[in-house]
Protein backbone atom coordinates (compact mmCIF):
# COMPACT_ATOMS: atom_id res chain seq x y z
CA UNK A 1 0.00 0.00 0.00
CA UNK A 2 1.71 3.25 -1.25
CA UNK A 3 1.05 7.04 -1.62
CA UNK A 4 0.13 7.82 -5.37
CA UNK A 5 0.81 11.68 -5.34
CA UNK A 6 -1.10 13.31 -8.14
CA UNK A 7 0.32 16.74 -9.80
CA UNK A 8 -2.59 18.73 -11.95
CA UNK A 9 -0.75 21.68 -13.30
CA UNK A 10 -3.69 22.89 -15.40
CA UNK A 11 -5.92 23.01 -12.91
CA UNK A 12 -3.73 24.39 -10.68
CA UNK A 13 -3.41 27.26 -12.78
CA UNK A 14 -6.64 27.90 -13.46
CA UNK A 15 -7.40 28.10 -10.06
CA UNK A 16 -4.11 30.51 -10.01
CA UNK A 17 -6.02 32.50 -12.88
CA UNK A 18 -9.20 33.23 -10.54
CA UNK A 19 -7.17 34.78 -8.23
CA UNK A 20 -6.37 38.65 -8.56
CA UNK A 21 -3.49 39.28 -10.45
CA UNK A 22 -0.54 40.47 -8.11
CA UNK A 23 0.70 43.73 -8.74
CA UNK A 24 3.13 44.25 -11.28
CA UNK A 25 5.97 46.34 -10.69
CA UNK A 26 6.03 49.35 -12.97
CA UNK A 27 8.09 49.37 -16.11
CA UNK A 28 9.75 51.25 -17.90
CA UNK A 29 7.78 52.06 -21.46
CA UNK A 30 10.55 51.82 -23.81
CA UNK A 31 12.66 49.07 -22.64
CA UNK A 32 10.37 47.47 -20.32
CA UNK A 33 12.34 46.99 -17.72
CA UNK A 34 11.38 46.71 -13.91
CA UNK A 35 11.55 50.31 -12.14
CA UNK A 36 11.90 50.89 -8.82
CA UNK A 37 8.88 52.84 -6.95
CA UNK A 38 10.64 55.39 -7.10
CA UNK A 39 11.40 55.68 -10.82
CA UNK A 40 11.14 58.82 -13.39
CA UNK A 41 8.35 60.11 -15.73
CA UNK A 42 8.29 61.55 -19.04
CA UNK A 43 5.37 63.62 -20.30
CA UNK A 44 3.78 62.26 -23.35
CA UNK A 45 2.47 66.02 -25.15
CA UNK A 46 1.04 63.71 -27.50
CA UNK A 47 -1.14 61.63 -25.45
CA UNK A 48 -1.08 63.92 -22.60
CA UNK A 49 -0.18 61.39 -20.21
CA UNK A 50 2.40 60.50 -18.18
CA UNK A 51 5.19 57.65 -19.25
CA UNK A 52 7.18 55.70 -16.79
CA UNK A 53 10.97 54.98 -17.33
CA UNK A 54 14.10 53.37 -16.40
CA UNK A 55 17.23 55.77 -15.56
CA UNK A 56 18.85 55.04 -18.57
CA UNK A 57 16.06 55.85 -21.22
CA UNK A 58 15.18 58.70 -19.20
CA UNK A 59 18.54 59.67 -20.09
CA UNK A 60 17.77 59.38 -23.88
CA UNK A 61 15.00 61.71 -23.56
CA UNK A 62 16.92 64.52 -21.91
CA UNK A 63 18.43 65.44 -25.26
CA UNK A 64 16.72 68.24 -26.90
CA UNK A 65 14.77 67.39 -29.59
CA UNK A 66 14.44 63.05 -28.58
CA UNK A 67 12.16 61.26 -30.86
CA UNK A 68 10.52 64.70 -32.17
CA UNK A 69 10.23 66.51 -28.78
CA UNK A 70 7.08 64.45 -28.02
CA UNK A 71 8.07 63.11 -24.75
CA UNK A 72 9.38 65.48 -22.52
CA UNK A 73 11.82 64.79 -19.24
CA UNK A 74 10.51 65.62 -16.02
CA UNK A 75 12.47 67.67 -13.99
CA UNK A 76 13.25 67.01 -10.22
CA UNK A 77 13.45 70.40 -8.74
CA UNK A 78 10.96 71.93 -5.99
CA UNK A 79 10.94 75.21 -5.24
CA UNK A 80 9.62 78.10 -3.46
CA UNK A 81 9.08 81.61 -3.16
CA UNK A 82 9.45 82.64 0.00
CA UNK A 83 8.94 86.51 -0.94
CA UNK A 84 5.94 85.59 -2.94
CA UNK A 85 2.06 85.63 -1.67
CA UNK A 86 -0.82 85.29 -2.67
CA UNK A 87 -3.75 87.32 -1.62
CA UNK A 88 -7.29 85.85 -0.37
CA UNK A 89 -8.76 87.69 -3.39
CA UNK A 90 -6.48 86.51 -6.04
CA UNK A 91 -7.45 82.68 -4.76
CA UNK A 92 -11.01 83.56 -4.76
CA UNK A 93 -11.00 85.12 -8.57
CA UNK A 94 -9.48 81.36 -9.73
CA UNK A 95 -12.41 80.01 -8.62
CA UNK A 96 -11.03 76.87 -7.40
CA UNK A 97 -13.72 75.16 -4.92
CA UNK A 98 -11.28 72.66 -3.12
CA UNK A 99 -8.11 73.69 -0.78
CA UNK A 100 -5.78 72.40 -3.52
CA UNK A 101 -4.95 72.77 -7.23
CA UNK A 102 -2.60 72.78 -9.55
CA UNK A 103 -1.66 74.61 -12.92
CA UNK A 104 1.03 73.99 -15.36
CA UNK A 105 1.46 75.11 -19.10
CA UNK A 106 0.68 73.06 -22.26
CA UNK A 107 3.31 74.00 -24.63
CA UNK A 108 1.23 72.29 -27.76
CA UNK A 109 -2.31 74.05 -27.09
CA UNK A 110 -0.19 77.35 -25.41
CA UNK A 111 -2.62 77.49 -22.87
CA UNK A 112 -2.89 77.18 -19.18
CA UNK A 113 -4.26 74.65 -17.09
CA UNK A 114 -5.81 74.04 -14.00
CA UNK A 115 -6.70 70.97 -12.42
CA UNK A 116 -7.44 70.34 -8.79
CA UNK A 117 -8.10 66.77 -7.13
CA UNK A 118 -11.47 65.44 -6.32
CA UNK A 119 -12.83 61.76 -5.61
CA UNK A 120 -13.16 60.95 -9.59
CA UNK A 121 -9.14 62.18 -10.34
CA UNK A 122 -8.34 65.65 -11.18
CA UNK A 123 -11.14 67.82 -12.65
CA UNK A 124 -9.26 70.09 -14.92
CA UNK A 125 -11.38 74.08 -15.56
CA UNK A 126 -9.94 76.35 -18.01
CA UNK A 127 -8.24 79.59 -15.34
CA UNK A 128 -9.40 82.51 -15.78
CA UNK A 129 -6.41 84.67 -17.65
CA UNK A 130 -7.06 87.99 -15.43
CA UNK A 131 -7.39 86.00 -12.50
CA UNK A 132 -4.10 83.65 -12.67
CA UNK A 133 -2.20 87.11 -13.73
CA UNK A 134 -3.16 88.70 -10.56
CA UNK A 135 -2.30 85.94 -8.74
CA UNK A 136 0.92 83.86 -10.13
CA UNK A 137 1.59 86.52 -12.93
CA UNK A 138 4.40 88.07 -11.71
CA UNK A 139 5.85 85.60 -9.49
CA UNK A 140 8.94 84.41 -10.03
CA UNK A 141 8.08 80.83 -9.88
CA UNK A 142 5.69 81.01 -12.72
CA UNK A 143 8.76 82.71 -14.91
CA UNK A 144 10.40 79.93 -13.77
CA UNK A 145 7.85 77.29 -14.62
CA UNK A 146 8.87 74.62 -17.46
CA UNK A 147 5.80 73.84 -19.81
CA UNK A 148 4.29 70.39 -19.94
CA UNK A 149 6.52 68.82 -17.27
CA UNK A 150 6.31 71.03 -13.89
CA UNK A 151 3.69 72.62 -12.01
CA UNK A 152 2.79 75.31 -9.64
CA UNK A 153 1.02 73.63 -6.83
CA UNK A 154 -1.34 75.98 -4.67
CA UNK A 155 -2.43 75.18 -1.24
CA UNK A 156 -5.26 77.14 0.95
CA UNK A 157 -4.55 76.41 4.30
CA UNK A 158 -5.70 78.49 7.35
CA UNK A 159 -2.09 80.50 7.43
CA UNK A 160 -2.68 81.27 3.88
CA UNK A 161 -2.56 80.35 0.49
CA UNK A 162 1.02 78.53 -0.25
CA UNK A 163 2.55 77.95 -3.63
CA UNK A 164 5.65 75.74 -4.92
CA UNK A 165 6.92 74.58 -8.24
CA UNK A 166 7.17 70.93 -8.32
CA UNK A 167 7.86 68.32 -10.71
CA UNK A 168 4.21 67.48 -12.56
CA UNK A 169 4.24 64.03 -11.35
CA UNK A 170 4.18 64.90 -7.73
CA UNK A 171 0.80 66.48 -8.29
CA UNK A 172 -0.95 63.08 -10.20
CA UNK A 173 0.72 61.16 -7.51
CA UNK A 174 -1.30 63.77 -5.18
CA UNK A 175 -4.37 63.29 -7.15
CA UNK A 176 -3.99 59.94 -6.72
CA UNK A 177 -3.68 59.81 -2.79
CA UNK A 178 -6.48 61.42 -2.49
CA UNK A 179 -8.73 60.11 -4.49
CA UNK A 180 -8.09 57.15 -2.76
CA UNK A 181 -9.37 58.35 0.57
CA UNK A 182 -11.78 61.61 -0.18
CA UNK A 183 -14.88 61.87 1.48
CA UNK A 184 -18.19 64.36 0.93
CA UNK A 185 -17.32 67.90 -0.66
CA UNK A 186 -14.06 68.89 0.55
CA UNK A 187 -12.30 65.54 1.29
CA UNK A 188 -12.93 65.26 4.47
CA UNK A 189 -10.24 64.59 7.67
CA UNK A 190 -8.24 61.63 5.77
CA UNK A 191 -7.47 63.64 2.57
CA UNK A 192 -6.73 66.42 4.71
CA UNK A 193 -4.08 64.59 6.57
CA UNK A 194 -2.82 62.68 3.45
CA UNK A 195 -2.39 66.28 2.12
CA UNK A 196 -0.68 67.29 4.65
CA UNK A 197 1.70 64.36 5.01
CA UNK A 198 2.39 64.89 1.04
CA UNK A 199 2.75 68.59 1.38
CA UNK A 200 5.20 68.69 4.49
CA UNK A 201 7.27 65.75 2.54
CA UNK A 202 7.43 68.32 -0.59
CA UNK A 203 8.22 71.53 2.01
CA UNK A 204 11.41 69.38 2.86
CA UNK A 205 12.16 68.88 -0.23
CA UNK A 206 11.63 72.40 -1.90
CA UNK A 207 14.24 74.74 -2.22
CA UNK A 208 13.99 78.74 -2.19
CA UNK A 209 13.95 80.33 -5.68
CA UNK A 210 17.00 82.13 -6.20
CA UNK A 211 16.68 85.59 -8.82
CA UNK A 212 19.11 83.91 -11.31
CA UNK A 213 16.80 80.58 -11.03
CA UNK A 214 18.39 77.57 -11.16
CA UNK A 215 17.99 75.29 -13.60
CA UNK B 1 -13.10 18.94 -21.50
CA UNK B 2 -12.06 18.51 -18.66
CA UNK B 3 -10.65 21.73 -16.45
CA UNK B 4 -7.01 20.06 -16.20
CA UNK B 5 -6.90 20.09 -19.79
CA UNK B 6 -7.78 23.31 -20.33
CA UNK B 7 -5.41 24.62 -17.73
CA UNK B 8 -2.68 22.53 -19.67
CA UNK B 9 -3.84 24.47 -23.40
CA UNK B 10 -3.56 27.83 -21.72
CA UNK B 11 -0.24 26.58 -20.08
CA UNK B 12 0.75 25.97 -22.92
CA UNK B 13 -0.57 29.14 -25.20
CA UNK B 14 1.30 31.56 -21.92
CA UNK B 15 4.57 29.25 -22.56
CA UNK B 16 4.41 30.33 -26.00
CA UNK B 17 3.75 34.12 -25.08
CA UNK B 18 7.18 34.00 -22.35
CA UNK B 19 9.18 33.01 -25.67
CA UNK B 20 8.31 36.65 -27.31
CA UNK B 21 10.41 39.09 -27.09
CA UNK B 22 7.54 41.41 -25.33
CA UNK B 23 8.13 40.95 -21.91
CA UNK B 24 4.04 42.38 -21.73
CA UNK B 25 2.85 39.48 -23.37
CA UNK B 26 2.82 36.70 -20.73
CA UNK B 27 1.18 39.38 -18.29
CA UNK B 28 -1.41 40.29 -21.46
CA UNK B 29 -2.29 36.53 -22.02
CA UNK B 30 -2.48 36.00 -17.98
CA UNK B 31 -4.96 38.62 -17.90
CA UNK B 32 -7.23 37.63 -20.77
CA UNK B 33 -7.82 34.46 -19.04
CA UNK B 34 -8.33 36.11 -15.88
CA UNK B 35 -11.10 38.69 -17.65
CA UNK B 36 -13.02 36.06 -19.43
CA UNK B 37 -12.88 33.44 -15.80
CA UNK B 38 -14.24 36.28 -14.03
CA UNK B 39 -16.86 37.26 -16.86
CA UNK B 40 -17.71 33.78 -16.48
CA UNK B 41 -18.08 33.31 -12.93
CA UNK B 42 -20.28 35.87 -12.50
CA UNK B 43 -22.53 34.90 -14.86
CA UNK B 44 -22.11 30.66 -13.67
CA UNK B 45 -22.78 32.26 -9.96
CA UNK B 46 -26.57 33.28 -10.91
CA UNK B 47 -27.45 30.49 -12.47
CA UNK B 48 -26.53 28.47 -9.92
CA UNK B 49 -27.88 30.59 -7.17
CA UNK B 50 -31.54 30.48 -9.65
CA UNK B 51 -31.46 26.81 -10.18
CA UNK B 52 -33.71 24.64 -8.19
CA UNK B 53 -31.73 22.75 -6.10
CA UNK B 54 -32.87 19.44 -7.50
CA UNK B 55 -32.22 20.29 -11.15
CA UNK B 56 -28.65 21.60 -10.25
CA UNK B 57 -27.77 18.09 -8.36
CA UNK B 58 -29.04 16.51 -11.58
CA UNK B 59 -25.91 17.96 -13.42
CA UNK B 60 -22.89 16.89 -10.46
CA UNK B 61 -22.37 13.53 -12.27
CA UNK B 62 -21.50 15.22 -14.99
CA UNK B 63 -17.85 15.63 -15.06
CA UNK B 64 -17.72 18.51 -17.14
CA UNK B 65 -19.95 20.59 -14.93
CA UNK B 66 -18.64 19.19 -11.48
CA UNK B 67 -15.37 20.57 -12.52
CA UNK B 68 -16.45 23.65 -13.83
CA UNK B 69 -18.29 24.18 -10.18
CA UNK B 70 -15.19 23.12 -8.50
CA UNK B 71 -13.13 25.74 -10.45
CA UNK B 72 -15.42 28.69 -9.59
CA UNK B 73 -16.64 27.63 -5.99
CA UNK B 74 -19.81 26.98 -7.22
CA UNK B 75 -20.23 22.87 -6.25
CA UNK B 76 -22.70 22.85 -3.20
CA UNK B 77 -21.13 19.94 -1.91
CA UNK B 78 -18.41 19.49 0.62
CA UNK B 79 -14.97 17.49 -0.39
CA UNK B 80 -16.18 13.92 1.09
CA UNK B 81 -19.64 14.44 -0.87
CA UNK B 82 -17.57 15.21 -4.37
CA UNK B 83 -15.41 12.78 -3.78
CA UNK B 84 -17.77 10.21 -3.33
CA UNK B 85 -19.64 11.22 -6.91
CA UNK B 86 -16.13 10.61 -8.04
CA UNK B 87 -16.20 6.85 -6.61
CA UNK B 88 -19.63 6.21 -7.58
CA UNK B 89 -18.77 6.47 -11.76
CA UNK B 90 -15.90 3.53 -11.04
CA UNK B 91 -16.99 0.33 -12.78
CA UNK B 92 -15.60 -1.25 -9.69
CA UNK B 93 -17.16 -0.19 -6.18
CA UNK B 94 -14.74 1.57 -4.32
CA UNK B 95 -14.77 2.88 -1.27
CA UNK B 96 -13.56 6.61 0.99
CA UNK B 97 -11.75 5.56 4.22
CA UNK B 98 -10.82 9.22 4.79
CA UNK B 99 -9.61 12.34 3.42
CA UNK B 100 -7.52 14.76 5.23
CA UNK B 101 -7.94 17.93 4.06
CA UNK B 102 -4.35 18.83 5.72
CA UNK B 103 -2.55 16.67 3.39
CA UNK B 104 -4.96 16.28 0.50
CA UNK B 105 -4.44 12.72 0.61
CA UNK B 106 -7.90 10.41 -0.02
CA UNK B 107 -7.34 6.90 1.79
CA UNK B 108 -9.48 5.16 -0.57
CA UNK B 109 -10.74 1.03 0.14
CA UNK B 110 -11.16 -1.24 -3.03
CA UNK B 111 -13.94 -3.63 -2.34
CA UNK B 112 -13.78 -5.08 -5.83
CA UNK B 113 -11.98 -7.88 -7.68
CA UNK B 114 -9.29 -5.13 -8.49
CA UNK B 115 -9.53 -4.93 -12.16
CA UNK B 116 -12.00 -2.91 -12.83
CA UNK B 117 -10.75 0.01 -13.13
CA UNK B 118 -7.27 1.65 -13.08
CA UNK B 119 -5.46 4.05 -10.92
CA UNK B 120 -5.34 6.64 -13.55
CA UNK B 121 -9.34 6.13 -13.92
CA UNK B 122 -9.86 7.07 -10.52
CA UNK B 123 -7.46 9.98 -10.47
CA UNK B 124 -8.98 11.42 -13.57
CA UNK B 125 -12.66 11.21 -12.09
CA UNK B 126 -11.29 12.98 -8.63
CA UNK B 127 -9.80 15.75 -11.14
CA UNK B 128 -13.26 16.41 -11.85
CA UNK B 129 -15.10 16.26 -9.10
CA UNK B 130 -12.61 16.65 -6.06
CA UNK B 131 -9.53 18.69 -7.45
CA UNK B 132 -8.20 19.37 -3.92
CA UNK B 133 -7.46 15.40 -3.30
CA UNK B 134 -3.61 15.75 -4.18
CA UNK B 135 -2.84 11.83 -3.20
CA UNK B 136 -4.45 8.63 -2.61
CA UNK B 137 -3.54 6.15 -1.06
CA UNK B 138 -5.55 2.95 -2.09
CA UNK B 139 -6.30 -0.03 0.75
CA UNK B 140 -7.51 -2.97 0.11
CA UNK B 141 -10.34 -4.68 2.23
CA UNK B 142 -9.41 -8.44 2.97
CA UNK B 143 -12.55 -9.59 5.00
CA UNK B 144 -14.56 -8.37 1.39
CA UNK B 145 -12.18 -10.39 -0.54
CA UNK B 146 -13.49 -13.33 1.33
CA UNK B 147 -16.99 -12.92 0.54
CA UNK B 148 -16.13 -16.13 -2.13
CA UNK B 149 -19.91 -17.15 -2.32
CA UNK B 150 -21.65 -14.37 -3.83
CA UNK B 151 -20.71 -15.59 -7.69
CA UNK B 152 -21.98 -18.99 -7.01
CA UNK B 153 -25.79 -17.84 -6.61
CA UNK B 154 -27.62 -19.58 -8.98
CA UNK B 155 -28.98 -16.18 -10.78
CA UNK B 156 -25.31 -15.03 -10.92
CA UNK B 157 -24.13 -18.51 -11.94
CA UNK B 158 -26.59 -17.86 -14.76
CA UNK B 159 -25.91 -14.74 -16.48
Amino acid sequence: MSTRQITRPGTALLHRLREPAPPQPERCAFCGQGVPPAHRHLVDTEEQALTCVCTACGLLFRQPGAAGGRYRHVPDRHLADPGHRIGEQAWAALGIPVSTAFLFRNARQDRLVLLYPGPGGATESEPDEAAWRAALGDSALAAALEPDVEALLLRRTGTGIHCLLVPIDACYELVGRLRRCWKGFDGGPEARAEADAFFARLDERARPLREDGPR
Amino acid sequence: MTAERTGLRIQEALDRLDALADRGAREAGEQLARDLMEFYHEGLARIVAALPPPALTALLDDPAVAGLLVLHDLHPEDTAARIGRALAALPEPVGLAGFDPATGTARLLRTGGGCGCSEQDIEALLACHAPEVTATVVEREPRLLQIATRPGTPAEAAR
